[in-house]
């Protein structure tokens, strides 16, 4: 590394001289760039400030390594809606920065390493945009998806891994740690989870509140969308909705697959799964909820709802076996079907939705319904919503795992700041959102009734290479490419600690799935220049130049 | 031209300027880049997912044939529906519309009290040090940015004093039942103090400025000194004659102040977390949500459009010298 101490300042100055050294570098090479065997400029998009501080400024972080090595590059900050179009839709990008954030569903390895980086996924609008295409790869990340047995499928998981990084399609940088601030004096014992933070199922349902306390409200920098369970595009309504819901199957603390509203779920062969569900169970309109609902909501969902049929893999039919028991066909062996499938989808009410759309003049499709009154079966039950004020949901006393919490009030941000203010005049009980590293800082030192609440996630922030693109074809380039990653200053400065370099796209707090014996790549700029000499390129006046045929 | 013939032409012009109005509307928004699915493409919704909403939206038509049903949507009344809320636009919007109303609503109102009052006394002092301190205040007032001056208000009275809540429309865990109860309960009017002192302190310099150059121009009038030489108070004097007839300009500034202020709510809601139409406005056009955006642009637009319309209309009624051509 050049600079062996740093500090936040001199980082954040540099980032903003270096924006200015951009224009002046690219100006001093005008026509240079289509120079013979000089390598291409690169262009690295990163967000906006307002949108994520943190990829903007380790993204320029990140340029100014790379020109160290000779390279030319250019920093774009765009507005995420034209990030997506460019690089998922248009996949016209050389280098990228994105955040894949820790949901309980991704915890199962399954969407890390089958959705990003099986070579069946590299069509315009998937998520291997990168274009990593390896035989190799795709048998252990197919053979993940077919092992129910967990080591032999952890086995393909590590493999996955151990090949990602040594092929580099994308340079993983780090996992955030998730502070989240509550009152102390409101709670008894407060609840986290991994990748979710207070905002997790299990934080509303098992926190117990003090002594006296009848409200807890939660705040969140956005409202919810809608509460249609066919919809759930946006994973603050699914949040939302999982309270009001109920899965066969939950995520549990430990990010495994645990009995829900199935008491016992069984593999009975590679393409059969039988669930038996608990019996006198109710919705919250005091129907029983039958083994019916449960057939129904499978076959309706995977008809009507393009996000959940997604989780539900190769399911070919679900039938009704004995009146508690359903049992799932699968074309294909489908390990993720029962965290995933089972974990994702919403059991929805028949007596509701086997009228709909017909009943409705002006919606085509269940997906548009507004559901303006939730009926479900979850722990907690739908009171009201005034849309950007609050929503408020009320515990459901039948229920077989009744939440501590009396009454969860949501309460909508317009942005993290006031959210802040609220919590700090105490009319806010806690946040689900990671306010920056500043004000997490502030809150915990100065502000004595706010306690910040840390947890590691398995989200995971990194760089895409466009792989059709050169130099980004060359292993070699990627290597040192990623080597010129300062990951440790982007912890350390950039995120201000709160967070861990990662090497691997399976996080080491989600245990079971990482591999911490993969080949890793970072902080080390003397390495990456060997790299680029042993392949063949050269440095002339700074420039980087491809190797001689 | 009579006066009837002056109505029926600016009504033409409104409806022209309506038609240009919303087509620059759709050009814009359509203009911009991505869809209503790119926010959720790292939460998780698939190609096919993405693809089957487009269908599902309309908006794999062609681009003349989204603006012809635009159009026609328009002509009955329709917003459309919200492509995120699974609402009609109408009904998401006409909460939040009365929100932000009766918020910049009551600041202006108090911003043109204050203003014109200030306004024409510092006319009437002219060339004292209480002119010269109120100018510097009401350009100071003018120039710092709203969520400063929101800030600083929090921080002295929420925070400093614990006097008001700093932010939302009502304490947290109430629920209105009704349009009157939303309205006129003491928490709301509580919770309000703040965020519309902000508005109120930004949107004050222009009457304030404003009425005070009139002011010095009909102080210079004959009239005036026709009054002094009856031997009127000068208090009388200065309410009476000069003021009122000072307020005149101030009518067509109100329409456009009107228009913007209603769109500029977007920094105090955002500081005061107030749940109204700003926030929406810029929500719904990073999500490119095209039915809410324009339906918020819309309704802000057709404030200034119609306000302006009224501020023509109300002008020629006041003042006889203006001529209907």
């Amino acid at each position: 590394m050049r600079h062996v101490t740093k500090s936040r300042r001199s980082v954040l100055q540099s980032t903003a001289g270096a924006m200015g050294g951009v224009s002046l570098a690219l100006a001093g090479c005008l026509g240079g760039s289509s120079e013979e065997g000089a390598v291409e400029p690169i262009e690295l998009i990163v967000t906006t400030e307002d949108y994520d501080p943190i990829r903007y400024e380790f993204g320029n972080l990140i340029a100014e390594n790379w020109r160290e090595l000779g390279f030319e590059v250019e920093v774009t900050p765009l507005a995420w809606n034209t990030i997506v179009s460019r690089t998922f839709d248009e996949q016209n990008f050389d280098t990228f920065t994105l955040n894949w954030a820790g949901r309980a569903a991704r915890l199962d390895p399954d969407v890390f390493c089958y959705s990003l980086h099986h070579s069946s996924q590299t069509d315009q609008g998937g998520n291997n945009m990168v274009n990593y295409e390896s035989s190799e790869y795709d048998e252990y990340a197919e053979a993940q998806r077919k092992a129910y047995d967990e080591n032999e499928r952890q086995e393909a998981v590590m493999q996955c891994q151990e090949l990602f990084a040594e092929d580099q399609p994308r340079t993983p940088i780090a996992n955030q740690t998730q502070a989240m601030p509550y009152l102390e004096a409101r709670f008894d014992d407060i609840v986290n989870m991994m990748g979710e933070g207070l905002m997790s199922f299990w934080t509303a349902v098992d926190s117990m509140p003090a002594n006296g306390v009848e409200q807890i409200s939660l705040g969140y920098p956005s409202d919810v969308n809608n509460l249609n369970p066919v919809d759930g595009t946006a994973s603050h309504d699914t949040q939302t909705m999982r309270l009001i819901y109920d899965k066969l199957v939950r995520i549990d603390q430990e990010g495994m697959a645990t009995n829900w509203l199935a008491e016992d779920v069984t593999v009975v062969d590679d393409t059969t799964i039988r669930a038996t569900i608990r019996d006198g169970h109710q919705w919250h309109d005091g129907e029983d909820l039958t083994v019916e609902d449960v057939k129904f909501s499978f076959d309706y969902l995977n008809e009507y709802s393009s996000l959940l049929s997604s989780f539900m893999g190769p399911l070919e039919s679900t039938e009704i076996i004995d009146e508690r028991t359903v049992e799932f066909t699968l074309s294909d062996s489908f390990a993720p079907f029962i965290p995933v499938g089972l974990g994702q989808v919403f059991i929805i009410p028949q007596h509701i939705w086997e009228n709909i759309p017909e009943d409705l003049d002006g919606v085509s499709e269940p997906v548009g319904w507004e559901n303006p009154e939730p009926v479900g079966s979850g722990p907690f039950e739908f009171v009201s919503w005034n849309r950007d004020e609050q929503m408020v949901l009320q515990a459901n006393q039948n229920h077989f795992h009744t939440p501590n919490i009396p009454e969860l009030i949501k309460i909508p941000g317009a942005d993290m700041q006031s959210l802040v203010r609220l919590l700090e005049d105490e009319s806010l009980d806690m946040i689900g959102w990671v306010p920056g590293p500043d004000t997490v800082n502030r809150l915990d030192s100065e502000i004595d009734h706010v306690t910040i609440s840390s947890i590691d996630s398995h989200n995971w922030y990194h760089i895409n290479y466009q792989l059709e693109r050169p130099p980004f074809d060359d292993v070699a380039v990627r290597h040192a490419l990623a080597d010129a990653i300062p990951k440790q200053d982007i912890v350390d400065i950039v995120m201000d600690g709160m967070g861990t370099v990662t090497h691997t796209f399976m996080a080491a707090v989600n245990d079971f799935w990482h591999n911490p014996d993969v080949r890793e790549f970072g902080n080390d700029l003397g390495r990456a220049q060997i790299t680029l000499e042993e392949a063949g390129y050269t440095l002339e006046n700074g420039r980087l130049y491809y190797p001689e045929e | 031209m009579g006066l009837q013939e002056f109505v029926v032409r600016r009504i033409a012009q409104l409806v022209f300027t309506f038609w240009v109005f919303v087509t620059m509307l759709f050009v814009l928004f359509r203009a911009a880049p991505g869809d209503p699915t790119s926010m959720y493409v790292t939460q998780g919704m698939s190609a096919e997912a993405r693809a089957a909403t487009i269908r599902r939206l309309g908006l794999d038509q062609p681009l003349h044939q989204q603006y012809i049903d635009y159009i026609g949507q328009l002509l009955t009344g329709e917003f459309g529906t919200s492509f995120r809320y699974n609402e009609p636009v109408w009904d998401i919007l006409v909460v939040k519309f009365w929100n932000t109303v009766i918020l910049m609503g009551s600041a202006l109102l108090l911003a043109y009290v204050l203003g014109i009052t200030f306004g024409a006394l510092l006319g009437w002092y002219r060339g004292s040090s209480f002119e010269r301190g109120g100018i510097i205040v009401a350009l100071m007032a003018r120039s710092s940015p709203e969520f400063w001056t929101g800030i600083i208000i929090l921080s002295i009275f929420s925070f400093g004093l614990g006097l008001f809540p700093s932010g939302g429309m009502r304490a947290v865990g109430t629920q209105p039942d009704s349009f009157m109860a939303r309205y006129l309960a003491w928490d709301f009017v509580y919770h309000m103090i703040l965020p519309m002192l902000a508005g109120a302190i930004y949107y004050m310099a222009t009457p304030m400025l404003l009425m005070r150059n009139t002011m010095l121009d009909v102080l210079k009038a004959d009239f005036i000194e026709i009054k002094k030489a009856e031997g009127l108070s000068e208090r009388r004097i200065l309410f009476r004659h000069a003021a009122r007839n000072s307020v005149l300009p101030l009518v067509t500034i109100i329409a456009i102040v009107s228009g913007t202020a209603i769109g500029g709510s977007l920094i105090i809601e955002t500081v005061f977390n107030w749940p109204g139409m700003g926030r929406e406005m810029v929500e719904s056009i990073s999500y490119n949500d095209y039915p809410v955006a324009m339906g918020t642009f819309f309704l802000m637009g057709s404030v200034v459009i119609i306000m302006n319309f009224f501020a023509d209309l109300a002008y020629g009624y006041l003042d006889p010298r203006v001529q209907y051509d």
